[in-house]
Formats: C-alpha cells, structure tokens, sequence
C-alpha cells in the first residue's frame, strides 16, 4: 500500500528504507522512526479501533501514551499482545497488526448496534439489568458479557519472549526527556551527579522533536539531539530510551520497564531503579475538549496533529478545524497545519463553541464541524480533521502513587503536584510550567537544587519557573454523545447521571462510571472528569479532589514484571544435602514451603499409595530412614546458655544433663505453642535447639530478638547451624544394628546410649557425627548428623549396611503416616497457632517451678478455660470408611444445607498400614473428657458423613516400648 | 587436615557460566566459621586482643584467610583460623555455606543489575565486602578484584541460585541500559 499521507519531506523517519507491515491482513509500509500510529495514518487507516462499549470507531487522540483509543493486537515475532498502543508501537518490519473488539470486521461491526440500545445502557447499567430470572446470570448473562467485553484476546500459548528484572542505583534519577528533563539530566550530569535519565519514547526529545520553538540560538529539535548526544558521552549518565517509569514506591524506589531492540539477549527489563533524588520531568498530556461527537476518527489533539506533522511527516488529515483555547497553541498549530499545507477551514478560540460533529455514513469519520460562530450564528465546516486544546494537566501521577496529594489549581486550571513527595521533585510541565522557557529554567534549578540537597555542591535557592495560568474550558452540554472518558466510553451523562444517583464522592463517580479506569487510567479523561463532576455538583472543581493513583501508570507486560522468575526458576527451591543421590535412587519431590524434599520413593510398577505403605510397613518390621535435614538447629554457647534455654522453653530443663536431650515446647509472648523440638545438651555451656521446617527462619529470629531483649545481660552466643548439618534418620526395630554396623565411635547399645542421647564421634573412624536417640515415628530411631558435605558419604554407608534389613527409604508421606499413627504434632497442623499445651494434651511438660516466656499470658482466663478443643484421635466405627480430609465433627450427622453445631475438626487422616483402617487426629471440644463418645466426621465438598469413636491421639503402641528397641 | 571422606558438592556450578558474557561460575570449598561474642564490645574487644580490629562493614587478611565483619556480634574466618584469645570459639559453618567464585571482566558489573544494594557505590568497591540480596538470595559478597569475586549463599539454595545466575547471564548480553 503507497502512503498517500505521508508529506513529501520533513519528519524523524528514514524515507530511504521501507518497513512493511500488515493491518488486519492488508500489507502496508512505514518508515524507520514510525510508530504504528503514524504508519497507519499515512496509509490512511484512520479508523483501528473500536470502542469498549459502544463499539463506536475511533481513530487517534493522541501521538504517544495518553492515546485512550487505539488498542491493537501486534504480533512482532514474539507472540501476539494485546491492547498495545499503537501510537506507543516503534514500526517493525514483519509486523502483523489486528484490531480488536469487532465482528466481522473493523469497518461493520455488528457490536455497533448495541448503541441503538442509548440510553438503556447508560452508567451502571449493569448494576441495575440482568437480575432475572437468577439461572440465567450464569447460563447467558455471563457468557454473553463476558463475550463482548474487554479488549483483545491474549495469547495462550508459552509467552516466546525472554524478560529480565535488574537493579540500578543514581543520585539523580530524571523521568522524562522533555526539555525539563534535558535540562535537569546535563546540569545534574555535568555536576557530577551519577545520572539516568529514563524516557517512555524511542527517541529523546520529548516534545522538543515536535515544537517550533529556539534554545540557545538553534531549534529545539536539534539543541535536543545535541543534548542527547552530550549525555551519551558522559560516563556518569545512563540514558535509557524505550523506558516506562510506571511505579513510584518507597525510598526513592522507581520501577521502569524498558523494552529492548528485537532480536537481543532480552525483550524487556524491569529495572529497580534506586535514586537519592528524582526529578518527575514528565511534561503535561494535552486536555481534549467535551462536546458532542468528540471521539469521532479526525478528531484529535493539538499537539498530537503537530507530532504527526512534524515528527512524523504525516498529514493527518486534508482539511482541517482549529479549536484551541490557548492563543499561542493555536498560533503555532495553524502555522504548523499550513506548512504542511493542509488547509484551515476554520479556528475558533474556545473548543466549547463546538456543537457537535458529523461522520460518513459508514465509517463514521469526521466529515463536518457543527459550531457556534462569534456572533452565536451555527456553522458547519466541512473538514476531516479537527484539532483539540483545553488545555494541559501535568502528568503528576508518580508523584501522586506515594500519597502526595494533587491539588486543583484555580489559575492552572489543573491538578498540580506538590514541591516534593520524599526524594521526587516535579519539574516543569509536571508541575504545570508549560513554556519552553519555564520548562528549561525549571529542569535546571531542581538539578541545582537536589545537587545542594546531596551535597554534592553548595546549596542553591534558584527560582522555579511559575506555573502557566490556563483558560477554562466548560464541557459541551447539547445532544449527542460527549465522551469524558474514550477508553471507556463514559460521556458527560454519564457522570452527571452518577452524581444524580448519590455517587457524587469523586471515588463512588469512578467506580459508577468506570471513568479513568483501564489501562488509561483516565490521562486524558480526569481533569474533563473533574469539571464534569465540579458542574454537575454545583461545586467548584478544587473541592471534588481525585481519585487514588496506584502504579502502573500506564500498562506493563505480564512477562516484564515476572522477569526470569518462571517454571522451577519462580521461586528460590532449598535442596536437601541427600537431593542427589535421593534423585537418583528414584525419588519422587515434592515442594514444602521453599523446600524440594524427598515425597516417596517407588519401585518399578507402584503407585504412590503402595509405595507409602511398602514404606511405612518396612519402618514399623524392619528398617527405613528418612531425611531429617531441613529441620532447624541452632547451637548455644556460652556460661549462661542453659539460663537462656530455660527462659525459651516451658519445660523443666534444670536436670537436663551433657549428653542427653529432652523434647521441648515453645511458647510464644501470647501463652500459645509457638513450635516444638529437641533440646541437646553437649556440655554444661553448649547446647544445640532443633525447630521444625515450618518455623525454622521464624525460631531463629525468635531465638535473636529475646536474646537482645530479654535476655540481654546474659553471656551467650548463638549460631545457626541449620545448613551445617546434613540428618538421615533411621528407623526400625533394627536401627540399633545398623548403627552397630556402621562402626561408630563410642558405644551404642541400649544401657550406653538410650533413648533421648546424643553422643558425638565418627563412623567408621574417618566420618564424623552426631547421633541423636529421638524418635517421631515411634520406633526405635537414631538421627545421624553429619556435616553436610558429608551427606553422600554417609547415604552410600547406610544403604550398604542397611542392606543386610532391607533398609527402605522413605519420604514425606510416609513420615507423616507414622507419626499420625503415633499421635506425634505437626507444626502448621496440629500446631496451628491457636493452641496452648493443654490443648496438645501437653501440659505435664509446663514446669509450675521456673518463669519462661509466655507463662504469664498462658495463665489468662481464656486459655484456661473448658470447652477449648482438646487433642484426640478418631477412628470410623465400621472400621472402613475412609475419613474425610479437615472433616468437622458433630453430633449429628450431615444433612445437606443443614448446619450442625461443630465439635471440632480433624487435621489429619490416613488408612493406616500398621493397624489396617482409618485413623484420623483432631481438636474436639473438652475431648479428653469424651473417650468412647460416638461422633460424625461430614465433609460439606465431599458430601460424605462418616460416624466416628473418639479415642487418644496416640494409635500405635500407646506406651511407647518400641522406642527402645 | 586432609578431608577424610568424600565432599559432595553443593550444586553443578564449575565452568563458564555463558559463553557470550565470559563468565565463570565455580563452586570452591573453603572453611568458613563463625566468630560470635555475646555483645559487639566483646567481639572488638576480642578481635583487638588478637591483633585484627576490624570495623563493621568491613574486611581484613587474617594469614591466609579473610575475616568479614558484617554482623555487629560476629565475623566469619574465611580460610584457616588464626589464633584466638581464649574464650572465643569459632563455630564451623563450611558445610553450611557454599561459596561460589564468579570471575569474569564483567563479573561486578554483571552481579551489580542484580544485588539489592549498589555494589558500584563508591564505599562499597572500597570495603569490597558486603551482605544483600542478588536476585532473591541473600549472600554475602566479598573481593579482591572486581573479575574475582565471592559469595556465600545458603547450602540448600546453592543449587537454585546458581541456575539463576545461570539465566541472567543468558539475559545480560548485550547490556541494554546502554544508548
């Protein structure tokens, strides 16, 4: 396709090369330098979108970001995304260009006829329609929204793109490359400020690529090119072009996403830019006026038909209607139109003089402007394009995400920042500075001034420029549709309908109206909201106020913001020292918490379910070992280490002697189980704390800050050894063999080392380790600790000695089997947090004789009280059934859409191996009490009810004779 | 002392890290122990007794070994243990610890888009040791030179951290912070 649009000369593009794209499968051409926008207008595509609700077409507002309407699909060779800009889009050869949000196709859309509906559709609508009958919401209502909603169609397949997150730091951080941020990037450059300087465009210039203006004796377009150039040079700057500062967060935090040139290592980078000071140099978006028809194809801002004329060289139309309300605006518009030889059918001073619009028959594109002239007569210009101005609104979003507060500016006539939101100073069009004068003098004198705030010179009070006093421009008020808002298709009725119903909060009004939602985010729409709002509501605008401003503050690709963080890279995995050679022995993982730990291990041709019990049956007749590493273990050194155990922990640890452990519980502040675990003893000023996987990182810090705190005086020293220590846990009535077998260094045998021991030494002579006496399966069991590096070594022993018993290794269901068998607690489950030692049925462990921590609040009334839920074990009556996962209990069984009264519920539940039938453990009310009770287990999602006898927690071997052998 | 058994290794980090940024990622064992006092006076005044007075935030040869204080009641002892006053017991955490040698031209530069904190700041190249977040592990850094350098990362994420470093050197080349 040729481009009759395209002016013969001027422009940023290289006329030389040709880039060929297609648009909903029509081929076209642009130029290097284009953006989609501009290529598609010199084609002469003037109509690429269609609107959100009422299907209306639309063309381009805008030339860069504040663009609300053209959204299209682009397939760049790296999958298809949606809702992109199109005046945002650099031109790319290959590019396949869809529109969205139509049917059959962009030109006859039948979703168009949704506009017949009017009025019926109006704000809110949705709120007040589609109530009957109620099956239909999800047969049809559903389905058929949901069908003609939204924008574009995401790709489902793999995203092909590779993304990046990376950290950079500065002193001076300027957002923008306007003139302001131009300005502010050379004087904090040439200062000897570390510098960025981040810019949304492909190119930096900001609006200086387009004005008309002179700095310092030689155009604006080239003092920027010049600009740019000298920046380039410096080695204290870093200029990132294509680069969107989206999020502002606390400490001088900026999130920028930066896309990259096609074909590189990456497609995009979200950086953390970290800066001491921010300069916001992002300029002002140009205001559209409201009346009615303004959001027909021709209908563009000002500023953005100047862009297209002299960025791009690209007429955006033939003939042309001017309504600017400021004179100079108007002045250099008109001069710009002209040179490029369009004709000017008409100028009028204040857009509100415009009546309203006609469109082709078809395509609805502008074809007319209906106005008012000076002596009130109507009008109509025949013209195909008209150019827009109410105005400017600072973009002073980032500013505004931190809680700086924008406030209205009677004068201005626009919202305006505050001087400074922590280290970010708005600078120029950002704080409503609108002349190129301003704009330079500003950039410069808060680079002055955040140099002398960083001391990196004397402190400066250079004045700022003043704020540029605008002319008011009322909203259009006859017939016809008048968008405040085109992205969502919200019209000044809408909003005046809104505060009519009682939404005449500014934040009620959004949420009614959608206005400002999207990925817009109202940049074009909020201060003609305002006014709306300020009109309608009899108030001036200053007292409506804005809405909360969030980040993004223009859409960010999924894939930018997840970076390299996908598939097994998502989340840091720990490894237990044994992942290795477990991988290799056949185990199947599986994720706890941040940790890939050993799940099962199966032989050829077994399940999961067979393989547990092969596991949990080889432990309980002969041989297995398990995994301990993950727990925490934490060492104690020091003359007052066992005062410091003794605060920490409940239990009576006085007669704890060198050589031996105890099991221990926690407390926390509050009276309740913070976490449970063994206590060793190696020497009278040496101790070693074991905390389960759950509340390892949590222990430790728990462990540090009553070290600082409570127990500040004492002299101590703690260490976290929890990834020195590799632990294989073997378990079997014969563990003792195996140890014997594996030739440790000090003696073993029942009477030598018994049941809660832990002695030191080697295995073998040349291995050293620790080996604990504790078990959780409830046979006899020897945890064997080496340091980790180790841990290959001592695998390959165990399983070679362990042959002799068939040693089975075993994971963590199978682990979970056994000690639910023997009613042993689980952290997160059992110890969830709300439980005191009573209700774990452990309160013989609460010593009456010391103070520790959390006895205080352990003795409040409520913790004390009957009815909490006690500890207990439940197996099926029928001996059978299996019970359902986190059943409740009551007294009566399940009766769909009844509510029994609850006794408790269960927190684990397995078909045992060892004793052949359901067991389960939960919390019952006074359930120590209830012995024998019968009682119903009934699961609402399952649907299943199942009558169950309580008994103790405790299934298998209640009084513990297999732990010694 | 010999090692009398076999070490596993914590992770497959031995070789060039990507052939385009010309790094190299290499796990290396070397005794790391923890030296600890019950308050931070203790420690410098234990530390002042054996002749290494170190500051927080900072780094010294200690024979043939490097003493790191970032923590203000303890050091770590990187290499051989020196002699210690009486009292002061150094805690092994060499299995513990992976510490993983990244060498390269760009090996700070490369390390710096993803640390947490600003390893180009000047008092920072200066100390040439710090504690932060690369990606999102914490590790401790330390240096000679800035195409040789150290981190200790926690043995379980060894592993994990390593196939990080992996992909963001895949994505670092060519630089794109650079017009």
């Amino acid at each position: 396709m040729t481009q009759p649009f395209r002016l013969p000369q001027g422009g940023l593009i290289d006329r030389a090369r040709l880039i060929h794209f297609t648009f909903d499968g029509a081929p076209m051409t642009g130029h290097p330098g284009d953006t989609l926008a501009s290529a598609l207008l010199a084609c002469g595509q003037r109509i690429v979108a269609r609107s959100l609700k009422y299907h209306r077409p639309r063309g381009f507002l805008g030339a860069g970001l504040e663009d609300p309407s053209a959204l299209v699909t682009v397939d760049a060779g790296q999958g298809r995304i949606p809702n992109l800009k199109a005046t945002e889009v650099q031109l790319c050869d290959g590019m396949i260009v869809t529109s969205q949000n139509n049917w059959p196709s962009l030109q006859r859309d039948v979703g168009a006829l949704i506009q017949i509906a009017g009025r019926g559709i109006s704000a809110g609508f949705y709120y007040k329609t589609f109530m009957w009958p109620r099956a239909a919401w999800y047969r049809w209502y559903e389905r058929i929204i949901r069908a003609i909603a939204g924008h574009g169609r995401i790709d489902a397949g793999a995203d092909p793109a590779r993304h990046d997150k990376r950290q950079a730091f500065c002193e001076i951080l300027v957002i923008g490359s306007g003139p302001t941020g131009l300005a502010a990037a050379l004087t904090a450059a040439h200062g000897g400020a570390t510098t960025i300087i981040v810019e949304a465009d492909f190119l930096l210039g900001g609006s200086l690529l387009w004005d008309q203006g002179q700095i310092e004796g030689m155009p604006a377009r080239e003092w920027a090119e010049d600009a740019a150039r000298d920046l380039a040079t410096l080695s204290n700057v870093t200029v990132m072009p294509r680069s969107l500062a989206f999020g502002h967060y606390d400490h001088g935090q900026v999130l920028v996403a930066q896309s990259c040139d096609a074909g590189g290592a990456v497609q995009s980078v979200l950086w953390k830019i970290r800066a001491r000071r921010i300069i916001l140099a992002s300029g002002a978006v140009e205001r559209p006026a409201v009346f009615p028809g303004n959001d027909r194809p021709g209908v563009m801002l000002a500023s953005a038909v100047r862009t297209y004329l002299r960025r791009y060289g690209v007429a955006p139309g033939r003939r042309a209607v001017i309504a600017v309300s400021d004179l100079e605006e108007r002045r250099r518009t008109r001069a710009d139109l002209e040179a490029a030889g369009l004709r000017v059918v008409a100028e009028l001073d204040d857009p509100s003089r415009i009546s309203g619009t006609s469109g082709g028959l078809i395509r609805g594109e502008l074809v007319a402007v209906r106005y008012r002239g000076e002596d009130g007569k109507r009008l109509r210009a025949g013209a195909d394009l008209l150019c827009v101005s109410a105005g400017w609104t600072p973009t002073a979003h980032l500013a505004a995400q931190m809680g700086g507060h924008l406030t209205w500016d009677q004068g201005a006539n626009c919202l305006l920042p505050a001087g400074a939101t922590g280290p970010m100073r708005p600078a120029g069009g950002a704080r409503g500075a609108l002349d190129l004068a301003g704009c330079l003098a500003d950039g410069k004198a808060l680079a002055h001034r955040a140099m002398g705030e960083l001391e990196l010179h004397v402190p400066m009070v250079v004045p700022l420029a003043p704020v540029t006093p605008q002319k008011t421009v009322k909203p259009g008020t006859r017939g016809g549709k008048a968008f405040v808002d085109l992205q969502n298709d919200v019209t000044q009725a809408d909003v005046q309908q809104a505060v009519r119903e009682g939404y005449d909060d500014v934040e009620l009004a959004k949420r009614y109206t959608t206005l400002g939602m999207g990925t817009d985010q109202g940049k074009t729409s909020w201060a003609n909201g305002i006014v709306t709002l300020a009109e309608a509501l009899g108030r001036p605008a200053s007292a409506i106020g804005h809405t909360t401003y969030r980040p993004p503050y223009s859409p960010v690709q999924i894939g930018t913001l997840i970076g390299a963080e996908t598939g097994t890279a998502m989340t840091p995995t720990r490894r237990t020292p044994f992942h290795r050679v477990f991988a290799a022995a056949g185990c199947v993982f599986q994720t706890s918490g941040d940790w890939l730990y050993a799940r099962y291990f199966p032989l050829a041709g077994e399940d999961m379910a067979e393989a547990i019990r092969r596991e949990v049956q080889a432990v309980r007749r002969s041989l297995g070992c398990v995994d301990m590493s993950t727990l925490g273990k934490f060492e104690i050194r020091g003359p007052d280490a066992a005062r410091f155990v003794e605060e920490l922990y409940c239990n009576n640890l006085s007669t704890l002697k060198p050589g031996r452990l105890r099991y221990g519980l926690m407390l926390r502040e509050d009276g309740l189980v913070f976490d449970d675990g063994t206590i060793c003893c190696l020497a009278a000023d040496h101790y070693v704390l074991s905390a389960t996987t759950t509340r390892r990182a949590s222990v430790w810090r728990h462990l540090q800050m009553h070290r600082q705190l409570r127990c500040a005086g004492m002299d101590l020293v703690l260490t976290d050894v929890s990834e020195q220590w590799a632990a294989l846990a073997i378990a079997g009535p014969e563990a003792r063999a195996l140890l014997r077998a594996l030739a440790p260094s000090f003696a073993c045998e029942s009477a030598d080392f018994p049941f809660a021991a832990i002695r030191g030494g080697t295995l073998g002579g040349d291995l050293p380790v620790r080996v604990l006496s504790v078990s959780f399966s409830g046979e006899l069991s020897y945890e064997l600790c080496v340091p980790a590096g180790y841990s290959e070594a001592l695998w390959e022993r165990v399983m070679t000695a362990g042959q002799a018993w068939d040693i089975c290794p075993y994971g963590l269901e199978a682990l979970d089997v056994l000690r639910i068998e023997k009613g042993h607690l689980s952290v997160g489950t059992e110890i969830d947090g709300r439980r005191t030692p009573d209700d774990l049925g452990l309160s013989g462990l609460v010593s009456t004789k010391k103070d520790f921590l959390g006895r205080a609040l352990l003795a409040r009334p409520a913790l004390q009280a009957d009815g909490r839920g006690q500890f207990v074990g439940l197996t099926p009556v029928d001996r059978a059934t299996a019970l359902p996962f986190g059943a409740h209990l009551s007294c009566e069984p399940y009766v769909a859409g009844a509510q029994p009264a609850l006794e408790g519920h269960l927190t684990a539940a397995v078909v045992s191996p060892t004793l052949g039938h359901p067991i389960a453990i939960g919390f019952l009310r006074n359930g120590r009490a209830r012995m024998g009770e019968r009682l119903w287990a009934h699961s609402p999602l399952a649907g299943v009810s199942v009558e169950v006898e309580v008994g103790p927690a405790c299934a298998f071997d209640p009084k513990g004779e297999r732990l010694h052998g | 002392m010999a090692e009398p058994v076999h070490l596993a290794a914590s992770s497959d980090a031995a070789g060039p890290l990507d052939a385009v940024c010309g790094l190299r990622l290499d796990e290396v064992a070397v005794p790391v122990h923890v030296l600890a006092a019950s308050s931070p006076a203790r420690l410098e005044a234990g530390l002042a007794s054996a002749g290494l007075s170190l500051a927080l935030g900072q780094k010294r040869p200690c024979g043939d070994g490097m003493l790191l204080r970032l923590w203000p009641d303890r050091c770590w002892i990187v290499g051989e243990i020196p002699a210690l006053p009486a009292g002061m017991v150094p805690g092994d955490i060499s299995h513990g610890q992976t510490v993983l040698c990244l060498r390269g031209v760009e090996a700070l530069h490369f390390l710096a888009q993803h640390a947490s904190a600003d390893l180009l700041a000047a008092s920072v190249r200066h100390q040439r040791t710090l504690r932060c977040r690369v990606g999102p592990y914490d590790v401790t850094l330390w240096w000679e030179t800035t195409r040789d350098l150290r981190l200790a990362v926690e043995r379980s994420l060894a592993q994990s951290m390593v196939d990080f470093l992996r992909a963001a050197a895949q994505r670092h080349w060519p630089a794109p912070a650079q017009s």
